[in-house]
């Protein structure tokens, strides 16, 4: 008979309290769980988000623009685009390719104003890089060189366009033109795109690339580039460093950033993760101290137990060991318990997500979906078990120890 | 052999100082079948405890076959206790969680023996204290005699040097009582165990070979019997 299989056969003398004990640190071990499955989600979510409508994976943009970004400096534009692109485009590693004109710009209708976020796309390979089918919920995307958009579903709803009539839904767009002047210029609505990040949809417009050019005077420029890179083989910082070494003298005017370097709130968000270990150590504290409670009861009401083993030849350290291993298979089944718990409401309710409803309308700049998805990530979810399990065994371990000072004498006397 | 040589010990409860032995001097052979006798608060839980190497004693000396065992520290005394020490006490103190197999075996699991040899060895020892047949009962499915025939089967497996009781029959009927006593002097012929009990029952002073009568931390009287 080990002291294992005593200590085993303990834990059912006082099945309600060992019950009790388990539960508060499963409860523990699967809020752990579910909060750090939330903050995984949340940043897999902006990071996605992230790259595929705001920065790439790499960002290269003209130097000079993130200055006077708050003017809308159309001007400050990647020159000689074509070849640019070509020289970024020939890394292996470099996966996908976005070449964006960005443009501000205003529509009156009615009276009112509203703003939009104007984009010139290449569709060919916006379509892969933004996932536009996954987006495109009315109509189709705009042909190559058309003087065609496609705009976000609340912007189409408060200009009252909705597709379904036979007449062209068209609008007119105030913007500036490269070389500082006004624009107006009328493209055709032919397709609604609903992002899950509610912003956009607000104030997104996509036309080809082309035409923008055209409108806005940028004849083979191009605002920005984004890249996606095969993470296999480069992280985003790494890939952006390395073009930086490679490419960095031969386009000096351009800025060339990861996108974790671009983006502060996501990378602030990153950080604020890590608070999160704090919490988790609190939580677990306060889950084990319901199996320190315990164990204290347990060493005291088996007093002349342990006065018997202690009288039959057993050794402190293995009268404290008979104690830990009680609370250490508690804690052990309680934060199986709690991480299966944990791991089985992420699964159930991950993918669907939680709707934020509109609470997310008016983040600007934070890349967040309307739903909160919960991402499992095995190796947090291990390290959040085996940190459950240790930090409850061992916060028993002193409570435990108390068995191995009591006089074999003593606890004999205890009634 | 067990020499005690002037022992003393002195218990503090409360305010209050309790001289439980007064300078104790006894001297007991190998194979003995000794009571010791006296009423409440006369020492003799004492003596045991300080025989056991359960308790520290004040001044004086006790030699275990030479060994001054007073005088090991508490890991030393434990492995001293576990291999030539059997204990039995008036509440059996058995382990609740363990069957009856259990709670002799594991007087063995302490002693590192493989699994065969504590197997055959329980069940040989379950069978001369008539408990054959109930080795997998657990404490609370066995009656009070048979509980501590458990604890006797406990003590008695490691074919240890000695062993106390302190007062075994106490909490039994007279006829139970007078079965385990019985008990114990059979498996003391047999074995050649040293058995040292204490009591204050009549009764089982009469089935002691050698009667040493303690009174108020002194030895009063010490007898020896046919």
């Amino acid at each position: 008979m080990k002291l294992s299989h005593i200590a085993l056969r303990n834990i059912m003398r006082n099945r309600r309290r060992s019950i009790l004990s388990g539960s508060a640190i499963a409860v523990a071990t699967m809020s752990i769980v579910l909060l750090f499955g939330m903050m995984e989600g949340m940043l897999d979510d902006m990071a996605r988000n992230e790259q595929r409508y705001e920065t790439g994976m790499v960002h290269i943009l003209n130097a000079e623009f993130d200055k006077y970004a708050r003017l809308n400096p159309v001007h400050l534009y990647i020159k000689n685009a074509e070849e640019t692109v070509k020289a970024f485009e020939s890394y292996p590693w470099v996966t996908a390719v976005s070449e964006r004109i960005n443009f501000a710009g205003r529509i009156y209708q009615d009276n009112r104003e509203y703003n939009v976020f104007g984009k010139g796309v290449d569709f060919s390979r916006e379509k892969d890089f933004e996932k536009l089918d996954e987006v495109l919920v009315a109509g189709r995307l705009p042909d190559p060189g058309s003087r065609e958009a496609v705009i976000g579903v609340k912007l189409a709803a408060e200009l009252g366009i909705d597709l379904t009539d036979s007449e062209p839904d068209k609008i007119t767009i105030l913007t500036m033109k490269s070389n500082r002047t006004s624009k107006h210029f009328t493209v055709e609505v032919v397709g609604l795109l609903a992002y899950p990040v509610s912003s956009l949809n607000s104030v997104t417009l996509l036309m080809p690339l082309a035409t923008a050019q055209d409108f806005l005077l940028m004849k083979d420029g191009l605002s920005e580039i984004l890249l996606m890179v095969d993470e296999e083989q480069y992280n985003a910082n790494r890939a952006a460093a390395l073009l930086r070494d490679e490419l960095g003298s031969r386009y000096p005017d351009l800025k060339i950033e990861s996108w974790l370097e671009t983006n502060l709130i996501f990378s602030m968000m990153n950080m604020a993760a890590n608070i999160y270990n704090v919490f988790a150590l609190f939580f677990f504290v306060l889950g084990s101290s319901v199996i320190i409670n315990t164990t204290i009861m347990v060493i005291y009401e088996r007093m002349q137990e342990i006065g018997t083993l202690g009288a039959m030849g057993m050794r402190g350290k293995e009268l404290t060991r008979l104690f830990f291993l009680e609370a250490f298979f508690i804690s052990l089944i309680g934060a199986l318990i709690g991480t299966l718990i944990g791991i089985v409401i992420i699964l159930a309710i991950g993918k669907s997500g939680i709707p934020l409803g509109s609470m997310m309308e008016d983040l600007e700049g934070f890349s967040m979906s309307n739903y909160l998805y919960l991402g499992l990530s095995i190796k947090n979810t291990v390290v959040v078990f085996i940190y459950s399990v240790a930090i409850a065994s061992l916060s028993t371990f002193i409570p435990s120890r108390r068995a191995s000072k009591i006089e074999p004498v003593e606890a004999l006397r205890a009634i | 052999m067990i020499a005690i040589e002037k022992v003393t010990k002195t218990y503090v409860s409360g305010d209050v100082e309790v001289k439980a032995l007064r300078g104790v001097d006894l001297t007991i052979q190998d194979g003995e079948f000794i009571s010791i006798a006296g009423p409440s608060g006369s020492g003799k839980t004492t003596l045991l405890n300080l025989i056991g190497c359960i308790d520290t004693l004040d001044s004086g000396k006790i030699l275990i076959d030479g060994n001054p065992v007073y005088d090991l520290d508490k890991d030393a005394k434990a492995l001293f206790r576990r291999e030539t020490l059997g204990f039995i006490f008036q509440s059996y103190n058995l382990i609740p969680v363990l069957t009856a197999f259990e709670n002799v075996a594991f007087a063995l699991n302490l002693l590192d023996m493989d699994d065969k040899e504590i197997r055959e060895r329980t069940m040989a020892i379950l069978a001369e204290v008539g408990l054959q047949g109930m080795e997998d009962r657990r404490p609370n499915k066995l009656s009070g005699g048979q509980q501590q025939r458990v604890a006797i089967a406990r003590a008695l497996v490691k074919n240890p040097k000695i062993i106390l009781a302190d007062e075994p029959t106490a909490n039994l009927d007279s006829h139970t009582g007078e079965d385990i006593l019985k008990l114990m002097r059979e498996m003391n012929e047999k074995h050649g165990t040293t058995f040292i009990f204490s009591t204050h029952d009549r009764m089982v002073m009469d089935y002691a070979k050698r009667l040493v009568s303690l009174h108020d931390g002194l030895i009063q009287n010490d007898e020896t019997r046919s």
